[in-house]
């Protein structure tokens, strides 16, 4: 018998074209942003919010991915707002791949790109898309342990987001417990509060804005 | 959920270190944070491998563990067992040590034989 050793990444030929997506996204000058979240967190609702506060001030964009259907697309696009569908056909995450073909049909340059990705709180977190940014959206009627439960996930975000915030009376929504485990879980903690209001969106999108003038700076 | 891709992904490091011989053994290291569950990977391993070099070959899995070490008095401990994030110690609050999302082929073990 002869053993060779390997050490070879499994999911790598993703990861290689995720390096190869963000050099396209850095010379095209896109900020492009995962969005992540399980279905129904509210993850097409903040890009719409985001979408509406950023769009004065720069080109925005949103590749939508979906298990099927185009139903968040044509919302965006009723919106006013650029956006192009990626159906999984069942499958559980967006690929790099994927997202690559996507950001191309958009035809854009210079500007934010928000992914939204497949809603599940599980495979798009080992997935990269050679994002700039990744959020990951959970709601208020979701419950306040999902950064115990779904530790990969909040833990690969670099910003996380409580949605449907006017709910948390109703819910008992438990926001020192769900701070904790974001404390335990993300390599650095921060997050923000949103609700259906797109106002409640602007302190993240003058964050967002922030962080594409320092990835400017640094590509 | 996606250990089908995991499983295609195995296969095609494998069979291109096989250099035509068939395999024995594939030795992985898969972190408790990667997502992967065991079994489920077994079944999509048997899928994948049918009828290729690989068939019947046994996948070694070394599981590397999650830990927390507590901010309060500094000492680790695993996740498993302490899934609310607090020191059994001193009930301080937790963080994560390490990554645990190791997914990777560490080796592959081929019969000496040219296949037959």
């Amino acid at each position: 018998m002869t053993k060779q050793i390997l050490k070879k990444d499994i999911l790598g030929e993703n990861t290689l074209r995720a390096e190869e997506n963000r050099r396209m996204f850095a010379d095209a000058g896109l900020f492009v942003v995962n969005v992540c979240g399980g279905p129904g967190a509210g993850k097409t609702t903040l890009i719409s919010s985001l979408c509406s506060l950023l769009g004065p001030a720069v080109p925005v964009g949103v590749v939508e991915g979906d298990v099927a259907l185009d139903i968040d697309t044509e919302r965006l696009r009723d919106a006013g707002i650029k956006a192009v569908q990626i159906n999984t056909m069942g499958g559980c995450h967006l690929t790099a791949l994927q997202v690559c073909r996507g950001v191309s049909d958009l035809g854009m340059e210079n500007g934010i790109v928000f992914i939204e990705n497949i809603g599940n709180l599980v495979c798009p977190a080992s997935f990269d898309l050679g994002e700039a940014c990744r959020i990951v959206v959970t709601g208020v009627p979701e419950g306040a342990d999902k950064p115990y439960k779904y530790i990969t996930m909040f833990r690969s975000a670099h910003i996380a987001v409580l949605s449907k915030n006017d709910l948390s009376g109703a819910f008992g929504f438990d926001t020192e417990y769900f701070e904790r485990g974001l404390r335990a879980v993300m390599p650095v903690c921060e997050w923000y509060k949103t609700s259906r209001d797109a106002a409640t969106a602007k302190p993240l999108a003058d964050r967002l804005l922030g962080a594409r003038a320092e990835w400017s700076a640094g590509e | 959920m996606h250990e089908m891709t995991v499983a295609a992904g195995i296969l095609s490091a494998a069979l291109g270190a096989s250099r035509g011989k068939k395999i024995r053994t594939v030795a992985l290291v898969v972190g408790e944070l990667a997502g992967i569950e065991e079994e489920c990977l077994g079944l999509c391993w048997e899928a994948v491998s049918e009828d290729t070099l690989c068939s019947d070959s046994r996948l070694d899995i070394r599981y590397v563990p999650a830990e927390l070490v507590c901010r309060d008095c500094g000492r680790k401990f695993p996740l498993r067992e302490n899934r609310m994030l607090l020191c059994p110690f001193c009930g301080g609050e937790a963080r994560l040590a390490n990554r645990a999302d190791e997914l990777y082929i560490a080796s592959v073990e081929t019969y000496d034989k040219t296949n037959t």
